[in-house]
This record gives C-alpha cells, structure tokens and sequence, in this order.
C-alpha cells in the first residue's frame, strides 16, 4: 500500500472514530439526563441533590426597614446511592446602592436554621451575608432529608450621631443565588 | 493536511476522554442553585417633597430667589435642589420653600397617620448655621415654626418655611450650605430610617 493510500485510509478511520464516539456521549447523555433515577444509575454511588426550591427565591423581601426580617424554607434531600457533604455558598451576589449609595449587604444577617422532624429549630450557621462563604451544613446519607430555614435580617443599629448612617440603605436592593451543592465521601 | 490529521486526532482524544471521565463519576458533585432577593424602604412611599415644577396639584406661591422671580426650588424627593441668593442686607422670611406631602395611602397596613420631625444641620465647611428659624406649617397658612407634626393623615400638605440670620460678624457674605433634615416615624416604628435630608444653597452677597 502506497504511503498516501495509507494517510487516507488513517484519516478515515480516525474521522469515523470521532463520530461514533460523539454519538455515543450524546446518546448516552440524552437518556440518562431523561430522569434522575437513570442518572443515579449512570453516576452509582454518588449522592444526588433534589432541591425544593432549585432554582426559585428561598426569601424574598421588599420595602425592608431596620429591625425587619424575611424568611423562608427549603427541603434539600440526597436521591443519589452515595453518601454526600452537604455545603452552600452565596453565588454571583449583586449590591444595588439606593440614591444614597448604601450597599445593603454590609446590614443583612443570614440565620440558617436546620428544622428537625419535630419542627424544632437548630442555627446552623450565622453571620453577615457579606462576609459569607462556603458553609458545612451536613452528612447526608441516601435518601436523607433535611429542612433548611433561612432568616434574612436587615439589622441597623440606630445611629450614634446624625442622620446619613440610617439613610444611605434605603432602596438598596441586594441579590445572591445560593449554591448547593453535594460533594461525595470517597 | 497534516493539521488536519492534528484536529482529527485531538477530536478524538477528547471525544474519549470525556466519555471515560463521565463514566467513571470521578469530577462528580451534584449541586443546585436557589435565590435570595432583599430591598430597603424608602420614605417616598410614605412622604413626598415637591416643587413649583414638580407640584402634582399645580400649587403656586413658591420662594423665590430674593428680588427675582425665579423658583428658589427645583426636582422632587430626594433630587430636590434649593438654592437661594439673599443680599446681605437684612433678615428674610421665606415661606413655602417646597411641599411635604403624605401620599393616598400608607404602605403598611394599619397605619393610618404618621409623625414628620423637622431639624436643621449647619453648614459642613464653616459650621455656620444661617437658619435662624424652621417649620413645618399648615398649606398656605401663615409661618408657626411647627417642628413636629403628629397625626398626619394621608393626602395632607404642609409648607416649609425658613427664616435668615440677619448676615454680620457672625455670618458673613459667602456660601453655606445647611441641610433642612425631614424623620418620618409612626406607631410602632420609631427607628430613625425614613428621612429626607435636604440641602439649602444659600449665597450671602
């Protein structure tokens, strides 16, 4: 076989390769994203997160005034096989200043708190939402669920003198997406 | 065609790995994302501060600039903008500087008046205070330097009013730039948050 029948015929074969595989990963991709129980089974043993609000507002909060809080509730649950550490973290936070160019996070207090089957409230964690990173929540376990509660507080202390202190957050909009997020135990 | 032959093989690589990697659940981690989304009070929902210009009820009889015919006041709310010119040659009594007025109906439920506080701060630079009297008084009535106004429904208009510092040793000509301070509070609510704090641009010549 002469050296340039050769090339084509490698070229070929690779240029075949390459189709057949891409066809393969979309295929498989496609069926197995179709529902979450096949997903399990695609990725075995690892955890898998069902969020209640995935992709909605936890809490939502409009014409807050010092003092005033906004809550609201979130059940996350493990529907993978695997056992998975349960974090979150705020993403992609957004200050708009108001007129007078208060940025609103710098006053937000979050309270996470676990909610048990008894309805009784546990903090989980507490802090600024400023200053706020990736948080341990739990372990969980396949199918264990765990109910989150979030309290947003828009805390201000009065002012020692004055009057800018209390006046530069007013119609200062602040939004974050919060990630969850469920990493394997190996 | 030797790059080609790169492209093809760097194709296939990647279609292979990413299927050994995908398979192998080794870079997995599920995760989702929620929302949370806040935002501050402002005092216009409950206190509006007009001029001449952006008067709603085409009320007329504002300041003027002393001598002239030319709107002391001008925007609304927060973007209001106060500027007096005033020979340094007397005392000057100016009535209805601008409008404070309550809106159709209070944001929070179950509030049916309001209590507006009235202050002033003297001028940053110089310390000076070039106001010498201040208030909040009926629409159209006369001057009565009211400081607090208690009870205030809604759709109620008040006028502010001002009165000079007769310009000396004390004041001289120059600029000053005191700020007329407006604290809305009401039953239940008494953190000092809603205010208006408007500056006063005044010109001693």
């Amino acid at each position: 076989m002469s050296a340039p029948r050769l090339g084509t015929v490698v070229r070929a074969a690779i240029a075949a390769a390459t189709i057949v595989s891409a066809l393969v990963l979309v295929t498989s991709a496609m069926a197995d994203l179709a529902s979450l129980e096949r997903l399990a089974r695609l990725f075995e043993g690892q955890p898998i997160i069902v969020n209640s609000k995935a992709g909605e507002y936890i809490v939502r909060g409009k014409n807050l005034v010092p003092g005033q809080k906004v809550r609201g509730q979130v059940r996350i649950k493990n529907k993978g096989k695997g056992v998975g550490i349960l974090y979150v973290r705020p993403r992609r936070p957004v200050d708009i200043p108001g007129p007078r160019g208060g940025e609103l996070s710098q006053k937000l207090v979050l309270t996470i708190r676990r909610i048990d089957r008894n309805g009784n409230a546990h903090t989980v964690w507490r802090g600024h939402l400023a200053t706020m990173g990736r948080v341990r929540l739990a372990v969980l376990k396949p199918g264990a669920v765990r109910r989150y509660r979030f309290v947003v507080s828009f805390q201000m202390r009065p002012p020692a003198r004055g009057y800018a202190v209390a006046n530069q957050y007013q119609l200062s909009r602040f939004r974050t997406a919060f990630r969850w997020q469920l990493v394997p135990i190996e | 065609m030797s790059r080609r032959l790169l492209a093809l093989v760097g194709l296939a690589l990647l279609a292979v790995t990413s299927v050994a990697v995908a398979g192998s659940g080794a870079w997995f981690h599920s995760d989702s994302d929620s929302y949370v989304v806040v935002q501050a009070a402002h005092i216009r929902d409950w206190l509006n501060v007009y001029s001449e210009d952006t008067d709603p009820s085409g009320d007329t009889g504002y300041a003027t600039q002393v001598g002239t015919s030319l709107p002391a006041a001008t925007g609304q709310d927060e973007g209001i903008d106060v500027y007096f010119q005033i020979p340094a040659s007397g005392t000057y009594t100016l009535r209805r500087v601008v409008k404070v007025r309550t809106p159709s109906a209070f944001p929070q439920a179950g509030v049916t008046n309001v209590t507006v506080a009235v202050a002033i701060t003297a001028d940053e630079a110089t310390g000076k205070q070039p106001i010498k009297r201040y208030g909040l008084d009926a629409w159209g009535a006369a001057p009565n330097w009211t400081h607090s106004v208690t009870g205030w429904g809604t759709e109620v208009q008040r006028q502010l009013n001002l009165e000079m510092r007769f310009p000396g040793n004390s004041i001289p000509p120059g600029d000053y730039t005191p700020h007329v301070t407006l604290t809305l509070t009401y039953s239940g609510f008494t953190t000092t948050y809603y205010q208006y704090e408007i500056p006063i641009r005044i010109r001693f010549r």
